[in-house]
């Protein structure tokens, strides 16, 4: 189960994205569009749950300065 | 006598589309500096039988999957298991680079303990790529592909020209750093808003790059 708060946050990042963008997860048959990932937060299926934990690792890491903004 | 790679490279979807011509770029690179020889099972020879045949005949030193994967296979031309712990013992003393989703989580592990493999190199969650939404069926045209080809070609060419595993991957790892350094600072043209995507997309394709087995490996 995604906590609350981290599932709000990933999505309201992911929704100031272009929806139609795509991208192709190699398991997958066809492209991925952000529209689909925020679908699969919301479902909190395996690849939701993916997207949550590595969001949330990557705004830690934009915010520690370790990556440049 | 020349140093021998094996790249596998299937082709039937979208996702194997693109890593069928990443590869292909990077052979024609090899082939054009001479110094290594590539066995390329591409398309209908991604098979199980020309990946075995390949690997007892020609014994390569380096293997370079390219395609689907899950925690314990990899696939070749229309899914078809290349590799598992069944054959796992065909990789041993070799350098394994995985470049299919979930393989390094526990397909690494086994290539190592049970394969003997020296080592292996892969991701242990998707292998993620962006793409341009008007040229998914056209990659050589691609904008957003090119962070990732690049990243792609940075660790194998680092590897075959005789830097150690472990070097390499550091120094793709800070490449991939640097490009989402790139794409959050400068001024990348971005036709359709997709520089905060790929930025992600290369931070997901860092966390999940891992090394099993030994780190001074040489090609």
């Amino acid at each position: 189960m995604i906590d609350d708060d981290a599932k709000t946050l990933v999505i309201a990042r992911l929704e100031t994205l272009n929806q139609d963008s795509k991208i192709l997860l190699m398991g997958e048959k066809g492209p991925t569009t952000v529209k689909d990932m925020i679908d699969e937060v919301r479902k909190e299926s395996p690849l939701g749950k993916k997207i949550v934990e590595l969001q949330l690792s990557y705004i830690k890491t934009l915010a520690s300065g370790a990556i440049d903004l | 006598m020349k140093k021998l790679i094996l790249i596998t490279r299937p082709s039937y979807d979208t996702p194997t589309h693109y890593l069928h011509f990443i590869s292909g770029e990077l052979k024609k690179e090899i082939e054009f500096v001479g110094e290594v020889s590539v066995i390329d099972l591409e398309t209908n020879k991604a098979t199980r039988k020309e990946f075995e045949k390949a690997l007892d005949k020609a014994n390569p030193r380096l293997v370079l999957f390219h395609g689907h994967g899950s925690y314990d296979s990899i696939s070749g031309q229309n899914g078809e298991i290349l590799l598992d712990k069944r054959n796992v013992k065909k990789l041993k003393s070799r350098i394994i680079y995985a470049v299919v989703c979930d393989s390094a989580s526990e397909l690494g592990e086994t290539a190592i303990r049970s394969g003997e493999a020296e080592a292996y190199v892969g991701y242990d969650s998707r292998f993620v790529i962006v793409i341009d939404p008007e040229r998914s069926t056209t990659p050589m045209n691609d904008k957003n592909f090119k962070p990732f080809k690049d990243t792609h070609k940075k660790l194998i060419l680092s590897l075959i020209s005789g830097i150690n595993l472990e070097v390499s991957v550091e120094r793709t790892k800070k490449h991939i750093r640097e490009l989402i350094r790139e794409y959050g600072v400068r001024g990348i043209k971005d036709k359709y808003g997709d520089a905060p995507l790929i930025r992600f997309a290369l931070y997901w394709n860092l966390m999940s790059l891992k090394v099993h087995g030994n780190g001074n490996a040489v090609f």
